[in-house]
């Protein structure tokens, strides 16, 4: 998998010549926007797609005929994508990109020609191999590629993984340019989300209105400000602090483990200072089950839904866009 | 859209913004809209407006009769040089195009309703190479209140600028959202997101930038040594190195951070504050900050104010190629 910067993916991986280019007995001609060409069967094309399918049961132009008298197709798609959408199509070795923007392209055109199952089959190959799974930057600029295809799943996907980076101005840099409006606003909405839900849960623990708060309540050496809560200071301040990191859609939402460690710096710093038995006992006797918790509680925000409904105009129709 | 001859009476109204009606007395061509509206002109005037607009109607073959010119009883060799007008299509919408002739022809002349349709015209004006009327619409732009770019419309003024390379308002607008917290949370909160592309936003984040750079720096060089010329030696209870009192350094550095223009009311409070800090705290009273004579504070301040401006003007160059660029 191609975790750089594939900018244009489909140049190089044009197969030269293609590997599925030629199948036996073929009685039509597909024609990249590269001019390769593909022949093939309209049988294995009209089974996966009700566009061919509809497209052959129209009369068929003589003009674009070749001498060979099979029928031409021109397709907007380049040789890359053909080549591994044949191979999708007959009983040979599925021939996936391994670029992010090979996958996309791919997924892009069994959308438009409505190849429902091979869709699904590309993407369990994909989720098979562990393809598509950018990092740094290049999260945001499949996620803002995936948006301009429409392919949700992605979209959905890319969304989730961009909680592992910050997202700013500065942090997105060129890969902005890629944005349309709509998707830049979705995705700081949904993190937005993802913030919101867990912050939420830290805000029930620090005001005591969770079932792991109760388990701090007497710490003898360093007892908290407030008298509300009675958690330590230790904890109310490390938990405080993260929730002002998480004021900003920006800030990432960690991992559970990240999160967990956290919180086990604190306590070791506070135990160290100030020689806590009480914090020691209570994380030696309900850590396992708080350590759970304060996962649930990050994984809860990081399963926020990411609603279909995004993205989608007023009375726009996702699958009618192309 | 008009449906009246132009050998009808001239009783009629010349125009009428309720249907866009635009039918000049003795016209000598039809302009019709992408909206298929008519508009009866005088080809004199949209030729001295526009030599683009002029030619494009000189070599126009669609010289087609109008509607009103046919003759009730057919001709035998068709209609007449005299009953017929040249008819020129344009690829704008009527409306759009109602409001230009408003500014071409002597009569009142009416901006678009919305910025939308006012970005719209200015474009087809720049289109057309009318510099007269682009002049012209610009000035009652510039005369609109509440203003036409103003905070709740910058963005979307700018993201419009930039699609039409629209060079002058996308600066003007830029320059407006210095006054706004520029971050990816704020904008999403605000609804601005949606009316921009990624490539707008981005030539405006650099704008940005690009505006904070040059104002960190013009402002360093204005703290080191411009600030000093104008307070002379000071004997505040805090000085910097290059002399001049640190609650003043602050402020003025702060100046590259928020770049909406420096606020004297805000300035004057801290001034205020930093004289009574210090004698709340039992210190001796900055009484050289508190006898700052005010020609002194009024020079200082002239010069602050004006070296933000300089400072955000020089990055207009930047911003006009970008507007193009980003078209």
């Amino acid at each position: 998998m191609s975790s750089g910067q594939d900018r244009s993916p489909s140049d190089s991986e044009v197969h030269s010549p293609p590997k599925y280019s030629d199948m036996l007995d073929a009685d039509i001609i597909l024609e990249s926007s590269n001019l390769i060409h593909f022949r093939v069967h309209k049988s294995a094309l009209v089974a996966s797609s009700p566009i061919f399918r509809d497209m052959f049961s129209l009369p068929q132009p003589t003009s674009d005929e070749l001498p060979d008298g099979l029928p031409l197709v021109h397709l907007s798609e380049d040789a890359g994508v053909l080549n591994s959408l044949v191979s999708m199509l007959y009983p040979v070795t599925p021939d996936i990109p391994d670029s992010n923007d090979g996958i996309l392209a791919l997924l892009a055109a069994t959308q438009k020609y409505e190849m429902v199952a091979v869709q699904s089959s590309i993407r369990a190959e994909v989720s098979r191999k562990g393809s598509l799974s950018p990092t740094g930057t290049e999260v945001f600029r499949v996620y803002a590629v995936a948006c301009s295809k429409r392919l949700f799943p992605e979209m959905e996907a890319m969304a989730r993984l961009t909680l592992d980076y910050p997202m700013t101005f500065e942090s997105l840099g060129e890969v902005l340019r890629l944005f349309e409006g709509w998707a830049l606003r979705d995705l700081a909405c949904f993190r937005l989300s993802c913030n919101i839900k867990l912050s939420s849960q830290i805000r029930l623990f620090l005001d005591c209105r969770d079932g792991y708060s109760k388990y701090w309540k007497g710490c003898p050496r360093y007892t908290c400000r407030s008298e509300n809560t009675h958690l330590p200071a230790w904890l109310e301040t490390h938990f405080t602090q993260t929730l002002k990191e998480l004021r900003k859609s920006t800030h990432i939402i960690p991992m559970p483990h990240t999160f967990s460690l956290g919180y086990l710096t604190s306590l070791q710093a506070h135990i160290k200072a100030k020689n806590c038995n009480f914090c020691m006992t209570v994380h030696t006797l309900k850590e396992p089950t708080f350590s759970i918790g304060i996962r649930v509680w990050v994984e809860l925000a990081r399963k926020v839904p990411y609603p279909d409904s995004f993205g989608w105009g007023e009375g726009e129709d996702p699958e009618n866009t192309f | 859209m008009s449906t009246i001859s132009s050998t009808t009476s001239r009783s009629a109204p010349v125009i009428s913004i309720e249907n866009l009606h635009f039918d000049y007395p003795d016209a000598d061509i039809i302009l019709r809209s992408r909206d298929s509206l008519e508009f009866r002109v005088l080809k004199i005037y949209i030729i001295h407006s526009s030599h683009i607009l002029g030619e494009e109607m000189l070599i126009s073959p669609n010289t087609l009769p109008s509607p009103t010119a046919i003759p009730a009883e057919p001709e035998v060799d068709g209609p007449t040089s005299a009953n017929a007008l040249q008819t020129v299509e344009l690829p704008i919408d009527g409306a759009i195009l109602f409001s230009l002739l408003s500014y071409v022809f002597p009569v009142p002349p009416v901006l678009p309703s919305t910025p939308e349709e006012t970005m719209e015209l200015l474009s087809v004006v720049q289109m057309y190479k009318m510099d007269v009327v682009l002049s012209q619409i610009r000035s009652h732009i510039s005369e609109q209140n509440p203003s036409f770019i103003r905070k709740e419309t910058a963005y979307l003024v700018y993201s419009l600028a930039q699609e039409y390379g629209l060079r002058t308002e996308a600066l003007q607008a830029a320059r407006c959202t210095l006054s706004s917290t520029f971050t990816i949370q704020e904008l999403a909160s605000e609804a601005k997101l949606d009316m921009m592309s990624g490539v707008a936003l981005h030539e405006l984040w650099k704008y940005h930038k690009s505006v904070r750079l040059n104002l960190t720096s013009d402002l360093e060089e204005f703290r080191m040594s411009g600030a000093h010329a104008i307070l002379g030696d000071s004997s505040c209870v805090s000085l910097t190195d290059s002399g001049i009192p640190r609650w003043l350094d602050v402020y003025t550095s702060t100046l590259a951070h928020i770049p909406m223009g420096p606020d004297f009311i805000e300035f004057s409070m801290k001034l205020t504050e930093h004289i009574q800090s210090q004698s709340s705290e039992g210190n001796r009273r900055c009484s050289s900050c508190a006898n700052i004579p005010h020609e002194v504070i009024r020079t200082f301040w002239d010069t602050l104010t004006a070296t933000v401006e300089n400072s955000i003007a020089k990055v207009r160059a930047q911003v006009t190629d970008v507007a193009v660029s980003g078209k």
